[in-house]
């Protein structure tokens, strides 16, 4: 018999978790609901919530336990704020010297883009952006929702689908 | 291979270099390519992760300094019970929501409810209201179905969250409805910020702003300094018919249905919230309509 693993009740151990958790747990619960649905305050009630559990918890187990708690967090609410995903407004990419034509119509496109991911489906939505963001490999993603690799690829391509039906006549004109 | 199976293969990023060079041709691969380059943009902004970790650290430290302290085994187990007992009320409260209070109306009802801030709420029929009495120190923050009147005492910000949208205020007197397909947020007094449909309005005292079936109107509001069914009445300026109907459902507790009636039109008037038959004549007679009524069950139809 194991004994059980206490070790994530220190603080050490604790900050090690959060360290290398933290990010990754903030931007799903960001992707999932937005900024306007407090994701830094539900990121940070996980992480009490697995400190009061922390003997219960192995320190294996912690990533997992901190997913689910914040997976489940909002859906007691009745009702939540929109989804608002808002994005950097200067371009890091593209030069500065750019007609006010391109300008006008990059403009547009960042804006449909924007609506288009705000109204996928919450499944879709971070699949799609944890994959395309934040580089996740498909098998990661499965595997921190709990679902099959499989329904991983589905759901992006689907989010793909979406975001072009969406805006797609746009660029057709570029 | 046809595009689909490139785009997915290009997701998958299982693409050959032959296949890539050939998908790199075509015009989707510039618009999945253009698609990818702008959603680098929709990162999230970086965090102050030590600041994060300090506030976790604070729920966390009172439990903690419970624990070190030294005492005689006896007080031990009793402190143990006592944490135990302690940590079932906790539990008991965050998962089975004892906290969390919920005050309800029936049809044809309202009722007056103070928050534990002495802030008002007047339910409308068939409306419910809940909160959570343990975070409202941290949040004045209320959920609301259906209509209600909030009477708001001065402090930290204040929210009526519904499912089309919230209201938040310092200090001040306004009335939320949210019915199917109607939002209506009126302010009779200071001012209020509604967000819905991802629009932030601000509102001062007198104007209302109205989202009908996803249609956002907004003007000044003429009547009254206080909502007409305070005064046992229920009225409309420009409503959809529809809404008027429902709203004569919910105050006399009857089922309503139509027959060749244009539901959209739009009714101004009002009708008492304590006399069905004059209240079916205000809103019968305007357009020429009858009514049928047969027990709970009641027939608008278009008369010839």
């Amino acid at each position: 018999m194991e004994e059980p693993d206490h070790s994530i009740c220190e603080e050490s151990i604790f900050r090690k978790i959060f360290k290398e958790q933290s990010r990754d747990l903030y931007n799903f619960l960001y992707y999932k609901y937005g900024a306007g649905n407090n994701p830094e305050d539900l990121m940070q009630e996980a992480f009490a919530r697995l400190w009061d559990n922390c003997k219960k918890v192995t320190f294996e187990k912690a990533r997992a336990f901190l997913f689910t708690v914040a997976n489940n967090q909002m859906l007691n609410e009745l009702a939540k704020k929109k989804t608002v995903l808002n994005y950097e407004k200067e371009d890091q990419v593209t030069q500065t010297n750019q007609s006010p034509q391109y300008l006008l119509e990059e403009t547009e496109y960042m804006n449909r883009l924007q609506k288009a991911i705000e109204e996928l489906t919450e499944e879709q939505r971070v699949a799609f952006l944890l994959n395309r963001v934040e580089g996740k490999k498909h098998r990661e993603i499965a595997e921190l929702l709990g679902i099959s690799q499989k329904a991983v690829e589905k759901r992006i391509y689907k989010a793909l689908e979406n975001l072009q039906q969406k805006i797609g006549n746009i660029s057709k004109f570029g | 291979m046809n595009n689909q199976d490139y785009i997915e293969k290009w997701l998958n990023d299982t693409l050959s270099g032959d296949e890539l060079a050939l998908f790199s041709q075509t015009p989707e691969f510039k618009e999945v390519q253009r698609m990818d380059n702008a959603l680098q943009r929709f990162k999230p902004a970086d965090l102050n992760w030590d600041s994060s970790f300090e506030k976790i650290k604070a729920r966390k430290q009172k439990e903690a300094r419970v624990i070190a302290l030294s005492w005689p085994s006896v007080l031990r187990i009793a402190a143990v019970l006592i944490l135990g007992v302690g940590m079932l009320f906790y539990f008991s409260d965050r998962y089975f929501g004892q906290t969390e209070m919920t005050y309800r109306t029936g049809a044809g009802e309202t009722k007056e409810f103070t928050l534990p801030d002495n802030s008002v709420v007047t339910l409308n029929a068939k409306s419910s209201i809940s909160f959570s009495k343990s975070e409202w120190q941290d949040e004045r923050k209320v959920t609301l179905q259906g209509e209600a009147f909030f009477a708001v005492q001065k402090g930290e910000q204040f929210q009526v969250i519904t499912p089309s949208g919230s209201v938040a205020v310092l200090g001040t007197q306004f009335n939320v409805k949210d019915r199917s397909d109607f939002y209506e947020v009126v302010c009779y007094e200071g001012k209020v910020q509604v967000k819905a449909s991802a629009k932030l309005v601000q509102l001062t005292a007198k104007q209302y702003y109205r989202e009908v079936q996803k249609k956002v109107s907004q003007a000044k509001w003429e009547v009254a300094d206080a909502p007409a069914w305070f005064k046992k009445e229920s009225a409309f300026e420009s409503v959809p018919y529809q809404e008027v109907l429902d709203e004569l459902a919910r105050q006399y507790d009857v089922n309503l249905t139509t027959k060749e009636v244009d539901v959209d039109q739009l009714f101004t008037g009002r009708f008492p919230n304590t006399d069905l038959t004059t209240a079916l004549k205000a809103v019968t007679i305007p357009f020429g309509f009858s009514y049928q009524v047969n027990g709970k069950e009641i027939r608008v139809f278009h008369a010839e």
